[in-house]
């Protein structure tokens, strides 16, 4: 499903280079959930953006579901986007002006069938029933997270880059999104999720470890034995 | 999904207020613009029409005309035909620099043992492009205006009724005392000034008023004699050159007051409402990576940014033509009271004022809004 070598990225910001990322090869499979571990400013997002198509690497290849979308003319690269990846941002970054409803709405395209049966599905299971109509600023950190999740959800992508997506959440509720995900996982999906915390270690199939932009380990077998899986 | 344009509403109503700021500087701008612009139109109109009252300032006389008696008279003694006027007119194209043309008659008659002056005005020939307007003297068959001595010479008063050698008139108006040669006058008709000379289809004279586009140093005689050699050559012309060149600089001053201050405006505009779309698009860079990110093309994008320019300026070009015209109707009857009455809305301002406000706007939003499309959408994505 993700299949990528030799992934690099620099920045350039005000005073000399900053690296993002160096080197990376990985490989993920279909229905596999795998856990990015790093400490901050180690790459993480960097990768995932990388990955999604959302930032062009300065060298490397990648192969999402069979398509690198780097060489994609531009609308197809959207398209492609919208419908293989969905990406829950470190950030969130939900729409100002759009109510918790129509965000989660917002990661499908238009006129597709029953979205909104569905959308109130997934309201429902992430517990924002009372939040629907309201908007992103009047939502606590958790609640935007699972607006932002659901987001992801809805489409059915292939693939879910998940950035923090517990970062901001006690522990009940980021069990809530992790079993989603697990769940998105059990249906084919691939999960790759970034994260500095462990809540996320008992679903992986795998855990990848990023150390200053270097991918320095790759454990393939969940290291506790309480996995629920 | 919601349509572009509920998302574009949603977010108007979001961000009130950049909306509002944006919507008052388009409506301050076209209301602006159109008040101008008819002000402008007014204040041309104002000012054409006292310059007229000022009289004639070209007189267009037979070749033949000796310039001494001429100006030792007042008046040709020769005469053209009348249709002169007409050849003059229709050849519009290559003698553009008149506004009015007045066919006329003049000689010096004697009226009941003493002398005066006869003067008989045909119908005015306006110039090319030019709205027909009558002009302020028009006098029908069988009437007169009397000047202010020969009234008082002979106790006229208005619907008196005088007897000029063959022919039998009434006196429409007294006119005031003017001060020149005018007081000594009987105006007529042309065709009556014809009947009472023997005179039948001559005329002695055109008065004109020229464009008053050059002033002096422009040497606007030079031209207009070169033009009416062409059209026609049994003709002169001479230029009352002093009045006509004080009319062509205050109308040459006054253009070029709205030469500057339309564009001024336009410019000030342009950077105020530019500078509201940028700044709305920039807080936005994050929302666009957003859009991105979920896969939206960059037409869908460009629709939310760039429909909403054009939304804002078809409101704002709306309430911007009735808030101009409001004004411009409201105040200028006291600013130009002469030419009140014919101070209208124009409508056929109305569909430009849209177009241009709205493609201006675009054109505003376009530049910021692509720059943004066209970046990785994790750039934008990191621009919170
Ligand atoms: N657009 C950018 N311009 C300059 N430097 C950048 C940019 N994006 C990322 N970096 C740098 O790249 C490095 C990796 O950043 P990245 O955001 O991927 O880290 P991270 O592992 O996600 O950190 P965190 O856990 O804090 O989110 C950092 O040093 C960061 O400063
Ligand atoms: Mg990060």
């Amino acid at each position: 499903m993700i299949s990528c070598s030799q992934l690099t990225r620099n920045f350039a910001p005000s005073a000399g280079s900053v690296l993002g990322i160096s080197q990376v090869s990985f490989q993920a499979d279909r229905g596999e959930f795998v856990v990015l571990h790093g400490a901050s400013g180690s790459g993480k997002s960097t990768l995932l953006l990388i990955l999604g198509g959302m930032l062009q690497p300065d060298s490397g290849t990648l192969s999402l579901d069979g398509f690198n979308p780097y060489t994609l003319t531009r609308p197809d690269a959207a398209q492609f986007r919208a419908r293989t990846v969905g990406f829950v941002f470190q950030l969130f970054h939900l729409i100002p002006y759009l109510d918790v409803q129509l965000n989660i709405l917002a990661g499908l395209p238009a006129g597709s069938p029953n979205a909104t049966s569905r959308a109130d599905d997934l309201i429902k299971q992430l517990g924002l029933l009372d939040r629907q109509n309201d908007y992103p600023a009047t939502l606590s950190a958790g609640e935007r997270q699972r607006v932002a999740l659901a987001r992801a959800l809805l489409k059915s992508p292939k693939v879910i880059l998940a950035d923090e997506p517990t970062g901001n959440l006690d522990p009940s509720n980021a069990s809530i999104v992790l079993d989603h995900l697990d769940a998105y996982r059990k249906r084919g999906g691939t999960v790759l999720l970034a994260t500095h915390g462990s809540d996320a270690d008992r679903y992986a199939d795998r855990i990848l470890r990023l150390d200053a932009g270097v991918l320095v380990s790759a454990t393939s077998r969940p290291p506790h034995p309480t996995s629920p899986r | 999904m919601i349509s572009s344009f509920q998302l574009i509403l949603r977010e108007m109503r979001h961000s009130r207020l950049n909306t509002c700021l944006s919507l008052v500087a388009i409506i301050a701008t076209v209301a602006l613009l159109v008040g101008v612009h008819l002000l402008t139109a007014a204040a041309e109109r104002e000012a054409r029409r006292v310059s007229r009252d000022l009289g004639f300032n070209l007189r267009i006389v037979p070749r033949n005309t000796d310039p001494d008696r001429f100006f030792l008279e007042g008046y040709s003694d020769q005469t053209l035909p009348e249709d002169a006027v007409r050849q003059l007119a229709s050849a519009a194209g290559t003698f553009v620099t008149f506004n009015h043309l007045t066919p006329a008659l003049e000689r010096r008659i004697r009226l009941q043992e003493r002398d005066c002056l006869l003067t008989g005005l045909g119908q005015s020939v306006t110039g090319p492009g030019e709205k027909k307007q009558p002009m302020g003297f028009h006098i029908p068959l069988g009437k007169a205006h009397v000047g202010f001595l020969l009234a008082h010479h002979f106790n006229l008063k208005n619907g008196s009724s005088l007897r000029v050698l063959n022919r039998d008139l009434v006196v429409e108006k007294v006119l005031l005392e003017a001060g020149t040669d005018e007081d000594l006058r009987l105006y007529t008709s042309l065709a009556d000034a014809q009947t009472i000379l023997g005179l039948s289809g001559r005329i002695s004279e055109i008065k004109a008023i020229d464009c008053l586009c050059l002033t002096a140093d422009q040497d606007p005689l030079t031209q207009i004699r070169a033009a009416l050699e062409k059209v026609l050559p049994e003709a002169r012309v001479l230029q009352m050159r002093t009045l006509a060149d004080a009319r062509a600089k205050q109308r040459q001053s006054s253009e070029n007051v709205t030469a500057f201050a339309v564009p001024m405006t336009l410019l000030a505009a342009a950077l105020w409402v530019g500078t509201l779309f940028i700044l709305n698009v920039r807080q936005r860079r994050s929302e666009i990576g957003l859009w991105r990110a979920l896969g939206s093309g960059s037409g869908s994008i460009a629709t939310l940014f760039l429909g909403k320019a054009a939304l804002l300026g078809l409101i704002g070009g709306t309430v911007g033509y009735f808030v101009g015209t409001t004004i411009a109707l409201q105040f200028g009857p006291h600013l130009f009271p002469v030419t009140a009455a014919s101070l209208q809305a124009n409508f056929q301002l109305f569909p430009k004022a849209l177009l241009l406000t709205s493609a201006f706007a675009v054109l505003a939003a376009f530049l910021p809004a692509m720059i943004a499309v066209a970046q990785d959408p994790a750039g934008t994505l990191r621009a919170d």
